[in-house]
């Protein structure tokens, strides 16, 4: 069985060492490297190469969103998986656009951060079923409040596809690979996609994935 | 500096009695004197009228009697020469009766003359009554004479004693006429220094009626300018006291700010971390004692819940000190947090229409702006019963504009003056902006303010931004 080598960054000692625990009693978990800080983080990921960092938003001297979008400019390998207070859309926004994949609410850590690295690791998104939660309903109550119809609808069910395998994180490529098609004929059903739901980024089309319960 | 102004409003005050009485009795003083000198001028006027109406009167009655004296003292010495002359026999009685006749009217006016004889001229009457008297004490015997009498002694009578003697009182009568006439002279002259009299007075009391008319000027002028320099000091401190009053008023709201801030992130960074670490040690005991104490993993269960209700009583309590996201995000993620919390809470629609492109704001914008739009959307929730709210926040080279709208019953902005409206006033014009209400009742309302653009190096974005 192939180890999955993680960073684990929080400032605070207790969480920092709980959560050690919790994912070394995983035989394939390793926890490589620890850090007090965002700058400690990039730094040992940069020196240690793991597959997964386990950041905290707030971290003195630099947060993990800047931490994140560090790392990942360095070695998109990397799968960041953000812990945090916060389930509101902003800061989940906030972390994809900074090239996070996964994003756990501390409350519930300790029951989702194993399942979430796993995923992240098998190039997968994951999300907290709170923050789900919370991005749906958010939605719901929008679509009701505007009384518009869902623009889900509109897609033909090989863009749904394409959202989808997007929203899982899979590159263009990988894309066209599996769904046997162009990259070209998976570039115009991405943009396709984007306009249909009036999207702009692909960390919006994860979000609205999350919304749909497309992906969790 | 207040003790000082109440100080000094108080001597102010006094003053100002006193200055009062000073005036009150210096215009009563000079209507007084005016009055006096309009009632004295008109008693003069009459008092000179009538002394020249009398004078008048008694020079013409004087000089009327003695017009009569004359003529019938004329008429008497004619007859009395007719009488002594004529040689026609039945003309000398007829004479005689004529002469005695004029002799009783010249004494009947002469008794009549005497009544209204001034005392100055009495010597002259009498001179004039004893030569009358002895004329005719001359005339009376020889009116007895028979006609060979007169004819021999008649002419020589005439001419030696009664001529002269008539001459005399004719002489007396003139007299008397001139001082009659210097009577009425002397009075026209008391008349006209009486008029003097009158003028000295009158101008002396028009030149004191002057000073006083420009002391009471002088006293009210300078009166004037004190209360309207004390009026300018009192305005002056009102400002000051005012702009120290917004200062402080500023000044608690940016500690206030703070200290939610700080209150904010201690609860959500210690206490908050502490229940996760909590919750994963917890996570781990549980794990570690395995399947066999199913007593204890209750009770760790129960721990668990406690620490995970806890830790969201501390989260909600922290977002509502103040929203994390507003530090750690920026203002519009902030907003549409708050935007999505209402809409949660009561029901409402609101949406948030902003450019998500970074807007870069010193700190000090984004709570103003913030806490703003949080009270306008309370009061919308409490008092509008409104379906819909926008929130609308677009950045202007030349302004920042925010504008809450909402579809609710409306409410009069001259009358509804809360203190939650007073407060977001408050915040916007100590930012230098300009705040407006536009409001009717059941068309909805929209408030709508600007903030001066901010200037680049002042901003400061989100920590984590």
């Amino acid at each position: 069985m192939k180890t999955i080598r993680i960073i684990l960054a929080d400032d605070h000692t207790v969480i920092r060492s709980g959560l050690k625990l919790l994912l070394e009693r995983q035989p394939d978990l390793q926890v490589v490297g620890e850090a007090a800080n965002g700058r400690q983080a990039v730094d040992s990921a940069a020196a240690l190469e793991p597959q997964v960092a386990v950041l905290d938003i707030a971290m003195p001297q630099m947060n993990g969103i800047e931490a994140t979008r560090q790392i990942v400019a360095r070695n998109p390998a990397v799968s960041v998986v953000i812990l945090s207070m916060h389930s509101d859309e902003g800061y989940v926004m906030r972390a994809l656009q900074a090239g996070a994949k996964a994003y756990l609410l501390k409350d519930s850590a300790e029951a989702d951060l194993i399942r979430a690295v796993r995923a992240v690791s098998e190039g997968k998104s994951f999300f907290s079923p709170a923050v789900s939660r919370m991005l749906l309903e958010d939605y719901m109550r929008q679509m009701q409040q505007k009384g518009a119809s869902d623009s889900y609808e509109l897609l033909t069910s090989r863009e749904r596809e394409v959202l989808q395998l997007i929203a899982e994180g899979k590159s263009n490529k990988e894309i066209a690979t599996l769904l046997n098609l162009s990259l070209h004929t998976v570039e115009t059903h991405r943009t396709r996609v984007l306009q249909k739901l009036n999207l702009h980024s692909v960390p919006e089309l994860i979000l609205y994935a999350v919304r749909k319960g497309i992906i969790s | 500096m207040s003790p000082q102004v109440s100080m000094s409003a108080k001597s102010n005050l006094q003053i100002l009695s006193g200055v009062r009485l000073m005036l009150l009795l210096g215009f009563f003083g000079l209507l007084g004197l005016l009055g006096f000198a309009a009632l004295f001028s008109i008693h003069s006027l009459r008092v000179v009228v009538n002394l020249n109406e009398r004078s008048t009167r008694d020079y013409i009655a004087r000089s009327e009697e003695l017009e009569d004296i004359r003529g019938n003292a004329y008429t008497m010495s004619s007859r009395v020469r007719d009488f002594l002359l004529d040689r026609e026999p039945a003309s000398s009685e007829r004479h005689r009766d004529d002469a005695l006749a004029a002799w009783e009217r010249t004494t009947a006016a002469l008794a009549k003359y005497r009544q209204q004889c001034p005392d100055p001229q009495l010597p002259a009457f009498r001179q004039l009554y004893s030569s009358l008297v002895s004329y005719w004490a001359e005339v009376e015997p020889a009116l007895k004479w028979d006609e060979e009498a007169r004819s021999k002694r008649g002419y020589a009578f005439l001419s030696d004693q009664l001529t002269p003697r008539r001459d005399e009182f004719f002489r007396l009568l003139d007299e008397l006429r001139r001082s009659n006439e210097v009577e009425l002279r002397s009075a026209s002259d008391e008349s006209a220094r009486l008029i003097q009299e009158l003028q000295q007075r009158m101008s002396s009391v028009l030149i004191a009626a002057f000073i006083i008319g420009l002391a009471l000027a002088a006293i009210t002028g300078v009166q004037f300018f004190r209360m309207e320099r004390s009026v300018r000091l009192r305005y002056q401190a009102s400002l000051e006291n005012r702009a120290q009053l917004e200062a402080l008023s500023a000044r608690l709201l940016d500690i206030q700010e703070d200290e939610r801030r700080r209150i904010s992130r201690e609860l959500h960074d210690e206490a908050g971390q502490a229940l996760s670490g909590l919750l994963v040690d917890v996570a781990n005991a549980s794990a570690a004692i395995g399947e066999d104490h199913a007593a204890v993993r209750e009770r760790l269960e129960s721990v668990k819940r406690a620490a995970e209700s806890t830790l969201a009583s501390i989260r909600n309590l922290s977002l509502l000190l103040r929203p994390s996201m507003l530090d750690d995000l920026g203002l519009i993620p902030a907003l549409r947090w708050q935007a999505r919390e209402t809409a949660r809470r009561t029901g409402m629609n609101v949406a948030v229409d902003a450019d998500d492109a970074e807007l870069e704001l010193p700190d000090e914008y984004r709570t103003t702006i913030y806490r703003v739009v949080q009270e306008a959307l309370n009061n919308a929730a409490r008092h509008s019963g409104a379906e819909n709210v926008s929130v609308t926040v677009r950045a202007e080279p030349a302004r920042l504009l925010v504008r809450i709208r909402d579809d609710g019953k409306g409410f009069n902005p001259h009358t509804t003056r809360g203190m939650g409206l007073l407060g977001m006033h408050e915040r916007i014009v100590h930012l230098k902006g300009r705040f407006l209400i536009r409001s009717e009742q059941g068309g909805g309302a929209e408030l709508v303010f600007e903030l001066p653009p901010v200037a680049s190096g002042q901003a400061q974005g989100g920590d984590v931004a």
